[in-house]
């Protein structure tokens, strides 16, 4: 049964043109590739959107798929990560072009249906999580979102489990002094944050 | 435009766990929806095969090694609950006719 198989079996089937063994790799990713990219992109279109770039990217190169020590599931949130990148990159573009023909930029958060019964303080969380840096980021995405071990997130991000840890802790102390400074705030126009 | 941090904290000792606890609540996993999720696996897989799924040889094997156990526990009961009841008939049959037979012809007594 496919189902039954490994990442690694049913990726190596994958790899010799097994549509269906395709199939359940993006059964099992699909739903956490969704959820990094939403919280990264803030709206479910973008969300949608790349997830669909990185399966079918995925799938078009997984005949090239070299076994490197990291998980496939790592590959996938690389694949994810470069992707957000660009929309970032191009949305930093597009975003200054509209300000200079003085069109506002809607900062809000869109969130799908399911999403909808956030309370204000969530909102305005996640507004704070997404001025964080990229990796710090992708750290609290796969940490409180994934639920992915520090040894997990390590080998998505490249880094030592000591490395993360030290990261996630230096990014709560960050957000803690934020909010005990209560007073400070983050600049969405300009995209910067006070704990940069 | 500026956005306030949306909460402060009164205690720096729990500050981080609340802190951790109100990241938990605003990032939590959402579903994607269904028809995104089932339009991209027929782009990227093609419509699932339901038929070819179920008359896998492998299916098939043990639907009918389930079905042939089936029938013959149903048979084996039946025998079973069959043969009792004849036997119990049998004894039955047989215990009434002594009866019967007792009751019509006592056993004459030899008179010397």
């Amino acid at each position: 049964m496919l189902l039954n198989l490994s990442d690694e079996e049913a990726l190596a089937l994958a790899a010799k043109g097994d549509a269906n063994a395709f199939g359940v790799l993006y059964d099992r990713y699909v739903g956490r590739i969704y959820n990094y990219i939403y919280y990264r992109t803030g709206n479910q279109y973008d969300a949608e959107d790349l997830t669909s770039r990185v399966f079918i990217r995925a799938m078009k190169h997984i005949p090239n798929y070299t076994d490197r020590g990291v998980p496939f599931s790592a590959w996938l949130y690389r694949i994810a990560h470069n992707l957000v990148a660009n929309w970032h990159r191009d949305n930093s573009r597009r975003q200054e072009i509209g300000l200079d023909d003085g069109i506002r930029v809607n900062s809000e958060i869109e969130l799908p249906e399911s999403a909808l019964m956030r309370t204000e303080e969530e909102t305005a969380l996640l507004q704070v999580v997404r001025k964080l840096p990229e990796d710090r980021q992708e750290l609290l995405i796969l940490k409180f979102v994934e639920h992915l071990s520090n040894a997990e997130i390590g080998k998505i991000m490249g880094r030592t489990e000591g490395a993360v840890k030290s990261l996630y802790h230096r990014t709560l102390m960050s957000l803690r002094e934020e909010a005990e400074n209560g007073k400070n705030g983050i600049d969405i126009i300009n995209g910067r944050s006070d704990f940069d | 435009m500026k956005i306030k941090f949306p909460f402060t904290f009164n205690n720096k000792a729990a500050s981080l766990s609340s802190l951790e606890a109100r990241l938990d609540a605003a990032l939590r996993p959402l579903q994607p929806r269904e028809e995104f999720v089932q339009q991209l696996r027929n782009q990227l897989v093609g419509v699932p095969d339901r038929h070819k799924i179920a008359l896998s040889p492998e299916k098939m094997r043990n639907g009918l090694l389930i079905a042939g156990a089936a029938v013959s526990a149903l048979v084996v009961v039946a025998a079973g609950v069959r043969a009792t009841i004849t036997f119990l008939g049998a004894l039955g049959v047989i215990q009434q006719v002594k009866k019967q037979a007792n009751e019509a012809s006592p056993l004459p007594v030899r008179v010397r």
